[in-house]
Protein backbone atom coordinates (compact mmCIF):
# COMPACT_ATOMS: atom_id res chain seq x y z
CA UNK A 1 0.00 0.00 0.00
CA UNK A 2 1.46 3.48 -0.95
CA UNK A 3 2.36 5.56 2.12
CA UNK A 4 1.07 2.82 4.90
CA UNK A 5 3.07 3.91 7.60
CA UNK A 6 4.13 0.94 10.12
CA UNK A 7 3.93 0.46 13.69
CA UNK A 8 7.10 -0.58 15.59
CA UNK A 9 6.67 -1.63 19.51
CA UNK A 10 9.32 -2.89 21.93
CA UNK A 11 7.42 -4.66 24.09
CA UNK A 12 9.59 -6.08 26.27
CA UNK A 13 10.79 -2.47 27.13
CA UNK A 14 7.71 -1.06 27.82
CA UNK A 15 7.82 -0.17 31.48
CA UNK A 16 3.54 1.29 32.00
CA UNK A 17 4.47 4.71 31.57
CA UNK A 18 0.55 4.79 29.99
CA UNK A 19 1.35 7.73 28.22
CA UNK A 20 0.28 6.51 25.00
CA UNK A 21 -3.39 5.75 26.26
CA UNK A 22 -3.41 8.88 27.75
CA UNK A 23 -2.72 10.77 24.67
CA UNK A 24 -4.48 8.57 22.18
CA UNK A 25 -6.58 6.00 23.73
CA UNK A 26 -8.27 5.46 20.89
CA UNK A 27 -5.54 3.27 19.76
CA UNK A 28 -3.33 2.53 22.60
CA UNK A 29 -5.22 0.05 24.64
CA UNK A 30 -3.56 -1.06 28.13
CA UNK A 31 -3.24 -4.29 29.68
CA UNK A 32 -4.69 -4.96 33.55
CA UNK A 33 -0.79 -4.19 34.33
CA UNK A 34 -0.82 -0.83 32.69
CA UNK A 35 1.39 -1.49 29.74
CA UNK A 36 0.52 -1.15 25.91
CA UNK A 37 -1.23 -3.54 24.48
CA UNK A 38 -1.01 -2.50 20.95
CA UNK A 39 0.41 -4.74 18.19
CA UNK A 40 2.95 -4.04 15.52
CA UNK A 41 1.95 -3.96 12.05
CA UNK A 42 0.50 -1.47 9.68
CA UNK A 43 -1.12 1.79 11.26
CA UNK A 44 -4.69 2.52 8.98
CA UNK A 45 -4.87 6.15 7.79
CA UNK A 46 -7.26 7.47 10.03
CA UNK A 47 -5.28 6.13 12.60
CA UNK A 48 -2.26 7.40 12.07
CA UNK A 49 -2.35 10.85 13.74
CA UNK A 50 -3.30 8.94 16.90
CA UNK A 51 -0.47 6.64 16.25
CA UNK A 52 1.95 9.50 16.21
CA UNK A 53 0.98 10.77 19.23
CA UNK A 54 1.41 8.12 21.24
CA UNK A 55 4.93 7.63 19.68
CA UNK A 56 5.83 11.11 20.39
CA UNK A 57 4.50 10.57 24.06
CA UNK A 58 6.47 7.66 25.12
CA UNK A 59 9.26 8.61 27.78
CA UNK A 60 10.91 5.01 26.54
CA UNK A 61 10.72 5.02 23.48
CA UNK A 62 9.73 1.97 22.60
CA UNK A 63 7.21 3.09 19.81
CA UNK A 64 8.30 3.97 16.53
CA UNK A 65 6.75 4.78 13.33
CA UNK A 66 8.56 3.10 10.18
CA UNK A 67 8.32 3.26 5.99
CA UNK A 68 8.07 -0.39 6.13
CA UNK A 69 7.59 -3.44 7.87
CA UNK A 70 9.92 -4.66 11.01
CA UNK A 71 10.58 -8.49 10.54
CA UNK B 1 36.89 14.00 27.01
CA UNK B 2 39.74 13.04 28.84
CA UNK B 3 39.54 9.92 31.64
CA UNK B 4 39.84 12.13 35.02
CA UNK B 5 41.40 10.63 37.93
CA UNK B 6 39.01 9.01 40.82
CA UNK B 7 40.96 11.61 43.13
CA UNK B 8 39.51 14.79 41.51
CA UNK B 9 36.39 16.40 42.16
CA UNK B 10 34.19 18.45 39.63
CA UNK B 11 31.74 20.09 42.31
CA UNK B 12 31.52 19.84 46.11
CA UNK B 13 27.60 20.04 45.74
CA UNK B 14 25.60 18.66 48.62
CA UNK B 15 21.93 18.43 47.61
CA UNK B 16 20.94 18.06 51.11
CA UNK B 17 22.30 21.86 51.58
CA UNK B 18 20.34 24.74 52.22
CA UNK B 19 22.39 26.39 49.45
CA UNK B 20 20.90 23.93 46.83
CA UNK B 21 17.26 23.99 48.47
CA UNK B 22 17.36 27.54 47.25
CA UNK B 23 19.19 27.45 44.23
CA UNK B 24 18.67 23.85 43.03
CA UNK B 25 17.80 24.96 39.22
CA UNK B 26 20.69 27.58 39.26
CA UNK B 27 23.31 24.56 40.40
CA UNK B 28 21.80 21.79 38.62
CA UNK B 29 21.98 23.92 35.61
CA UNK B 30 25.49 24.99 35.76
CA UNK B 31 26.67 21.77 36.53
CA UNK B 32 25.04 20.29 33.65
CA UNK B 33 26.62 22.53 31.13
CA UNK B 34 29.97 22.45 32.42
CA UNK B 35 30.23 18.76 32.95
CA UNK B 36 27.22 16.40 32.86
CA UNK B 37 29.34 13.55 34.90
CA UNK B 38 30.31 15.37 37.72
CA UNK B 39 32.32 13.46 40.56
CA UNK B 40 31.16 15.84 44.08
CA UNK B 41 33.49 15.80 46.88
CA UNK B 42 30.47 15.90 49.39
CA UNK B 43 28.95 12.92 51.41
CA UNK B 44 32.84 11.31 50.83
CA UNK B 45 32.02 11.00 47.12
CA UNK B 46 29.02 10.62 44.65
CA UNK B 47 28.36 11.16 41.21
CA UNK B 48 25.90 13.22 39.66
CA UNK B 49 24.35 12.67 36.46
CA UNK B 50 22.51 15.80 34.77
CA UNK B 51 21.89 15.44 31.04
CA UNK B 52 19.05 13.77 29.55
CA UNK B 53 21.02 11.11 27.97
CA UNK B 54 23.25 9.72 30.81
CA UNK B 55 19.84 10.31 33.06
CA UNK B 56 18.58 7.98 30.47
CA UNK B 57 21.26 5.43 29.87
CA UNK B 58 22.19 4.90 33.28
CA UNK B 59 18.14 4.30 34.37
CA UNK B 60 18.00 1.74 31.32
CA UNK B 61 20.97 -0.29 32.36
CA UNK B 62 20.54 -1.85 35.76
CA UNK B 63 23.26 -4.60 34.81
CA UNK B 64 26.05 -1.57 35.62
CA UNK B 65 23.71 0.60 37.51
CA UNK B 66 22.47 -1.24 40.59
CA UNK B 67 19.54 -0.31 43.04
CA UNK B 68 20.51 -2.12 46.05
CA UNK B 69 20.02 -0.63 49.31
CA UNK B 70 23.51 0.88 50.10
CA UNK B 71 23.24 3.34 47.29
CA UNK B 72 22.15 5.95 49.36
CA UNK B 73 23.43 9.55 49.37
CA UNK B 74 24.08 8.92 52.86
CA UNK B 75 21.70 5.26 53.93
CA UNK B 76 18.88 5.80 55.84
CA UNK B 77 20.06 5.11 59.64
CA UNK B 78 17.68 2.22 61.20
CA UNK B 79 16.85 0.97 57.38
CA UNK B 80 17.60 -3.07 57.81
CA UNK B 81 15.92 -4.11 54.98
CA UNK B 82 15.28 -3.43 51.40
CA UNK B 83 12.77 -1.07 50.51
CA UNK B 84 10.62 -2.75 47.62
CA UNK B 85 11.02 -2.83 45.06
CA UNK B 86 12.88 0.30 45.10
CA UNK B 87 16.45 -1.31 46.27
CA UNK B 88 15.45 -4.48 43.92
CA UNK B 89 17.44 -5.13 41.27
CA UNK B 90 16.40 -7.58 38.30
CA UNK B 91 15.04 -10.77 38.06
CA UNK B 92 13.23 -10.10 41.69
CA UNK B 93 12.09 -6.95 40.97
CA UNK B 94 10.04 -7.40 38.34
CA UNK B 95 8.24 -10.37 40.26
CA UNK B 96 7.30 -8.03 42.92
CA UNK B 97 6.34 -5.47 40.51
CA UNK B 98 3.85 -7.99 38.86
CA UNK B 99 1.67 -8.10 42.28
CA UNK B 100 1.55 -4.20 42.38
CA UNK B 101 1.23 -3.48 39.08
CA UNK B 102 -2.52 -4.15 38.74
CA UNK B 103 -3.49 -2.17 41.73
CA UNK B 104 -1.58 1.15 40.29
CA UNK B 105 -2.29 0.83 36.62
CA UNK B 106 -4.14 3.64 35.16
CA UNK B 107 -7.70 2.03 35.24
CA UNK B 108 -7.38 1.47 39.15
CA UNK B 109 -6.48 5.03 39.60
CA UNK B 110 -9.42 6.07 36.94
CA UNK B 111 -11.86 4.06 39.20
CA UNK B 112 -10.87 5.78 42.41
CA UNK B 113 -11.13 9.20 40.80
CA UNK B 114 -14.73 9.64 42.42
CA UNK B 115 -13.60 8.98 46.03
CA UNK B 116 -10.28 11.47 45.55
CA UNK B 117 -12.58 13.96 44.33
CA UNK B 118 -15.22 13.23 47.58
CA UNK B 119 -12.25 13.43 50.11
CA UNK B 120 -10.36 16.56 48.07
CA UNK B 121 -14.25 18.39 48.94
CA UNK B 122 -14.13 17.17 52.56
CA UNK B 123 -10.99 18.68 52.90
CA UNK B 124 -11.35 22.03 50.94
CA UNK B 125 -15.37 22.79 53.18
CA UNK B 126 -12.87 22.35 56.46
CA UNK B 127 -11.66 25.77 55.76
CA UNK B 128 -14.07 27.19 52.63
CA UNK B 129 -16.21 29.58 55.01
CA UNK B 130 -13.15 30.56 56.56
CA UNK B 131 -11.22 32.96 53.10
CA UNK B 132 -7.87 31.24 54.57
CA UNK B 133 -6.11 28.19 54.65
CA UNK B 134 -2.72 26.41 54.60
CA UNK B 135 -3.04 24.74 51.40
CA UNK B 136 0.18 22.26 52.02
CA UNK B 137 -0.96 21.52 55.00
CA UNK B 138 -4.53 21.07 55.02
CA UNK B 139 -5.11 19.80 51.46
CA UNK B 140 -1.66 18.63 49.39
CA UNK B 141 -0.12 17.09 52.06
CA UNK B 142 -3.41 15.19 53.66
CA UNK B 143 -4.94 14.11 50.04
CA UNK B 144 -2.27 12.00 49.00
CA UNK B 145 -1.52 10.72 52.89
CA UNK B 146 -5.17 9.60 53.23
CA UNK B 147 -5.26 7.59 49.92
CA UNK B 148 -2.27 5.49 50.56
CA UNK B 149 -3.65 4.77 54.08
CA UNK B 150 -6.87 4.17 52.37
CA UNK B 151 -5.40 1.82 49.78
CA UNK B 152 -3.29 -0.19 52.56
CA UNK B 153 -6.54 -0.82 55.01
CA UNK B 154 -4.64 1.32 57.80
CA UNK B 155 -7.06 4.52 59.74
CA UNK B 156 -6.63 7.54 57.12
CA UNK B 157 -7.47 9.59 59.93
CA UNK B 158 -4.30 9.15 61.67
CA UNK B 159 -2.56 10.23 59.05
CA UNK B 160 -0.90 12.92 60.83
CA UNK B 161 1.44 10.25 62.74
CA UNK B 162 2.55 8.51 59.97
CA UNK B 163 2.94 11.64 57.86
CA UNK B 164 5.43 13.08 60.61
CA UNK B 165 6.95 9.81 60.31
CA UNK B 166 7.70 9.47 56.46
CA UNK B 167 8.91 13.14 56.66
CA UNK B 168 11.39 12.86 59.11
CA UNK B 169 12.51 9.73 57.26
CA UNK B 170 12.60 11.47 54.03
CA UNK B 171 13.88 15.08 55.22
CA UNK B 172 15.71 15.15 58.32
CA UNK B 173 17.72 11.68 56.99
CA UNK B 174 20.63 13.53 56.47
CA UNK B 175 20.96 16.48 59.36
CA UNK B 176 19.33 13.97 61.80
CA UNK B 177 20.60 10.92 62.12
CA UNK B 178 18.97 9.31 65.83
CA UNK B 179 15.63 11.23 64.86
CA UNK B 180 15.37 9.51 61.59
CA UNK B 181 16.40 6.27 63.34
CA UNK B 182 13.47 6.68 65.86
CA UNK B 183 11.14 7.18 63.20
CA UNK B 184 12.32 4.12 61.59
CA UNK B 185 11.77 1.68 64.59
CA UNK B 186 8.28 3.51 65.20
CA UNK B 187 7.35 2.68 62.03
CA UNK B 188 8.70 -0.30 61.66
CA UNK B 189 6.52 -1.22 64.96
CA UNK B 190 3.71 0.25 63.51
CA UNK B 191 3.80 -1.51 59.93
CA UNK B 192 4.35 -4.50 61.58
CA UNK B 193 1.29 -4.05 63.85
CA UNK B 194 -1.09 -4.04 61.13
CA UNK B 195 0.52 -6.58 58.88
CA UNK B 196 -0.27 -8.95 61.84
CA UNK B 197 -4.06 -7.52 61.91
CA UNK B 198 -4.76 -8.10 58.46
CA UNK B 199 -2.84 -11.89 58.65
CA UNK B 200 -5.38 -12.48 61.78
CA UNK B 201 -8.71 -10.78 60.09
CA UNK B 202 -8.07 -10.39 56.09
CA UNK B 203 -9.65 -7.62 54.17
CA UNK B 204 -9.96 -6.57 50.88
CA UNK B 205 -7.18 -4.13 51.39
CA UNK B 206 -3.56 -3.65 49.38
CA UNK B 207 -2.23 -5.00 52.84
CA UNK B 208 -4.38 -8.39 52.68
CA UNK B 209 -3.55 -8.56 49.01
CA UNK B 210 0.18 -8.53 49.88
CA UNK B 211 0.03 -11.16 52.19
CA UNK B 212 -1.96 -13.49 50.11
CA UNK B 213 0.63 -13.19 47.43
CA UNK B 214 3.18 -15.53 46.01
CA UNK B 215 6.52 -15.29 44.92
CA UNK B 216 8.75 -17.90 43.31
CA UNK B 217 5.99 -20.20 44.80
CA UNK B 218 6.27 -19.03 48.36
CA UNK B 219 4.26 -16.48 50.52
CA UNK B 220 6.30 -12.75 51.11
CA UNK B 221 8.41 -12.77 53.93
CA UNK B 222 7.33 -10.22 57.07
CA UNK B 223 10.63 -8.39 56.09
CA UNK B 224 9.54 -8.83 52.41
CA UNK B 225 5.85 -7.29 53.27
CA UNK B 226 7.36 -4.29 55.31
CA UNK B 227 9.82 -3.57 52.75
CA UNK B 228 6.51 -2.80 50.37
CA UNK B 229 4.56 -1.14 52.31
CA UNK B 230 7.33 1.52 54.04
CA UNK B 231 8.10 1.76 49.73
CA UNK B 232 4.08 2.55 49.36
CA UNK B 233 4.07 5.06 52.42
CA UNK B 234 7.25 7.12 51.51
CA UNK B 235 6.13 6.98 47.80
CA UNK B 236 2.59 7.80 48.37
CA UNK B 237 2.74 10.52 50.82
CA UNK B 238 5.23 13.08 49.82
CA UNK B 239 6.07 13.59 46.25
CA UNK B 240 2.46 13.83 44.83
CA UNK B 241 2.15 16.78 47.45
CA UNK B 242 5.36 18.24 46.53
CA UNK B 243 4.67 18.15 42.99
CA UNK B 244 1.49 20.07 43.63
CA UNK B 245 2.66 22.53 46.15
CA UNK B 246 5.42 23.46 43.39
CA UNK B 247 2.90 23.65 40.67
CA UNK B 248 0.74 26.04 43.04
CA UNK B 249 3.62 28.08 43.35
CA UNK B 250 4.10 28.45 39.74
CA UNK B 251 0.29 29.35 38.99
CA UNK B 252 0.28 31.77 41.60
CA UNK B 253 2.75 33.61 40.21
CA UNK B 254 1.29 33.32 36.38
CA UNK B 255 -2.06 34.61 35.70
CA UNK B 256 -2.22 33.34 32.45
CA UNK B 257 -1.34 30.17 33.32
CA UNK B 258 -4.27 29.97 35.82
CA UNK B 259 -6.81 31.01 33.20
CA UNK B 260 -5.72 28.58 30.92
CA UNK B 261 -6.15 25.95 33.63
CA UNK B 262 -9.81 26.98 34.64
CA UNK B 263 -10.68 27.90 31.27
CA UNK B 264 -9.94 24.77 29.54
CA UNK B 265 -10.21 21.54 30.79
CA UNK B 266 -8.84 19.68 27.58
CA UNK B 267 -5.68 21.43 28.90
CA UNK B 268 -5.40 19.42 31.77
CA UNK B 269 -3.61 15.78 30.80
CA UNK B 270 -0.22 18.25 29.13
CA UNK B 271 -0.34 20.96 32.02
CA UNK B 272 0.00 17.79 34.60
CA UNK B 273 2.89 16.79 32.20
CA UNK B 274 4.65 20.01 32.52
CA UNK B 275 4.46 20.31 36.11
CA UNK B 276 6.16 17.09 36.37
CA UNK B 277 8.69 18.17 34.00
CA UNK B 278 9.01 21.91 34.87
CA UNK B 279 8.70 21.22 39.25
CA UNK B 280 10.18 17.79 39.80
CA UNK B 281 8.99 16.77 43.27
CA UNK B 282 11.85 14.01 43.38
CA UNK B 283 15.28 15.95 42.28
CA UNK B 284 16.62 12.58 42.18
CA UNK B 285 17.45 8.85 42.85
CA UNK B 286 20.56 6.58 43.39
CA UNK B 287 22.32 3.91 41.80
CA UNK B 288 25.16 1.89 42.66
CA UNK B 289 27.93 1.09 40.26
CA UNK B 290 28.63 -2.91 39.31
CA UNK B 291 32.27 -2.69 38.33
CA UNK B 292 35.12 -0.33 36.94
CA UNK B 293 33.60 1.18 33.51
CA UNK B 294 33.99 4.37 31.38
CA UNK B 295 31.07 6.12 31.15
CA UNK B 296 30.55 9.19 29.16
CA UNK B 297 34.39 9.73 29.07
CA UNK B 298 34.43 9.13 32.95
CA UNK B 299 36.07 6.29 34.69
CA UNK B 300 33.23 4.70 36.85
CA UNK B 301 34.93 2.05 40.08
CA UNK B 302 32.58 -0.32 41.50
CA UNK B 303 30.85 0.46 44.23
CA UNK B 304 30.65 4.69 43.16
CA UNK B 305 27.45 5.78 43.93
CA UNK B 306 25.61 8.03 41.17
CA UNK B 307 22.73 10.29 41.25
CA UNK B 308 20.21 10.49 38.43
CA UNK B 309 19.18 14.49 38.74
CA UNK B 310 15.92 13.87 37.34
CA UNK B 311 14.96 17.57 38.14
CA UNK B 312 18.27 18.65 35.91
CA UNK B 313 17.15 15.97 32.48
CA UNK B 314 14.09 17.75 32.70
CA UNK B 315 15.38 21.18 32.16
CA UNK B 316 18.30 20.16 29.42
CA UNK B 317 18.27 22.51 26.93
CA UNK B 318 19.52 20.17 24.36
CA UNK B 319 16.06 17.96 24.50
CA UNK B 320 13.63 20.83 25.77
CA UNK B 321 12.90 24.14 24.00
CA UNK B 322 13.09 26.76 26.87
CA UNK B 323 13.54 24.07 29.58
CA UNK B 324 12.93 26.83 32.36
CA UNK B 325 9.65 27.90 30.37
CA UNK B 326 6.40 26.95 31.57
CA UNK B 327 4.40 25.53 28.26
CA UNK B 328 1.38 23.45 28.23
CA UNK B 329 1.90 23.13 24.19
CA UNK B 330 5.22 21.06 23.65
CA UNK B 331 5.11 18.96 20.90
CA UNK B 332 6.96 16.53 22.63
CA UNK B 333 7.26 16.34 26.89
CA UNK B 334 8.99 12.42 27.08
CA UNK B 335 10.13 14.00 30.72
CA UNK B 336 11.64 11.68 33.34
CA UNK B 337 9.79 12.90 36.82
CA UNK B 338 8.84 9.19 37.16
CA UNK B 339 12.18 7.77 36.06
CA UNK B 340 12.65 5.37 33.78
CA UNK B 341 13.48 1.60 32.83
CA UNK B 342 12.29 -1.13 35.14
CA UNK B 343 12.06 1.29 38.39
CA UNK B 344 9.30 3.49 36.54
CA UNK B 345 7.64 5.32 39.52
CA UNK B 346 4.45 2.98 40.43
CA UNK B 347 2.55 5.80 41.74
CA UNK B 348 2.35 7.02 38.70
CA UNK B 349 -0.65 6.84 37.50
CA UNK B 350 -2.53 7.71 41.02
CA UNK B 351 0.27 10.62 41.84
CA UNK B 352 -1.41 12.31 38.03
CA UNK B 353 -4.66 11.88 39.07
CA UNK B 354 -4.70 13.29 42.74
CA UNK B 355 -2.86 16.32 40.98
CA UNK B 356 -5.23 17.14 38.82
CA UNK B 357 -8.37 16.83 41.16
CA UNK B 358 -6.37 18.78 43.81
CA UNK B 359 -5.72 21.44 41.45
CA UNK B 360 -8.86 21.38 39.68
CA UNK B 361 -10.86 21.52 43.14
CA UNK B 362 -8.50 24.36 44.61
CA UNK B 363 -9.39 26.50 41.12
CA UNK B 364 -12.54 25.60 41.14
CA UNK B 365 -14.02 26.33 44.03
CA UNK B 366 -11.27 29.12 45.35
CA UNK B 367 -10.79 30.86 41.84
CA UNK B 368 -9.37 33.79 43.01
CA UNK B 369 -7.13 32.13 45.42
CA UNK B 370 -3.37 33.75 46.02
CA UNK B 371 -0.63 33.27 48.15
CA UNK B 372 -0.97 35.39 51.67
CA UNK B 373 2.19 34.73 53.41
CA UNK B 374 5.87 33.17 54.00
CA UNK B 375 6.20 30.17 51.68
CA UNK B 376 8.40 27.83 53.80
CA UNK B 377 9.98 24.76 52.05
CA UNK B 378 11.06 21.58 53.82
CA UNK B 379 15.02 22.37 54.87
CA UNK B 380 16.11 19.36 52.91
CA UNK B 381 15.56 19.00 48.99
CA UNK B 382 17.94 16.32 48.31
CA UNK B 383 15.25 13.53 47.96
CA UNK B 384 12.20 15.57 47.49
CA UNK B 385 11.86 19.02 46.84
CA UNK B 386 8.56 20.32 48.48
CA UNK B 387 6.98 22.90 49.79
CA UNK B 388 6.13 22.48 53.70
CA UNK B 389 3.63 25.66 54.05
CA UNK B 390 1.57 27.37 51.75
CA UNK B 391 -0.52 30.07 53.19
CA UNK B 392 -3.19 31.53 50.91
CA UNK B 393 -6.07 33.46 51.48
CA UNK B 394 -9.57 33.39 49.03
CA UNK B 395 -13.53 34.54 48.67
CA UNK B 396 -15.37 32.28 51.27
CA UNK B 397 -17.49 29.86 49.96
CA UNK B 398 -19.87 27.77 50.65
CA UNK B 399 -19.61 23.93 52.07
CA UNK B 400 -20.19 21.40 49.32
CA UNK B 401 -20.17 17.92 51.19
CA UNK B 402 -23.79 16.23 51.74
Amino acid sequence: VEDAVYLRVDADKCQGHARCNAVAPEFFELDEMGYTAVRPGSVPADQEDAARRGVAACPERVLALEESPSD
Amino acid sequence: MTTVPMSASDTNLDHHSAEFRENNYDILRELQGRCPVAKSSAWAGFWLFTSYDTVFEASRDPELFSSHMSKGVPTVEGQTDPLIPIDIDPPMLQEYRKILLPHMSPGAARAKTGDLRTMATELIDVFIETGQADLSTQLFTPLPARWILQLLGFDDSQWGQWIEWIHTVIHDRASEPEKTMQAVMELYGAMSAEIARRRERPTEDLTTVLIRAEIDGRPLTDPELIGIVFLLLLGGMDTTAGLTGNAFLRIDADPALRRRLVEDPDVLDRSTEEFLRHDTPTQGLARIVTRDAEFHGRQLRKGDRVLLMYAAANRDPGVFDRPGVIDFDRAENRHLAFGLGLHRCLGSNFARVMFRVMITETLRRMPDIRISGQVERYPDAGDVYAVRNLPVRFTPGSREAS
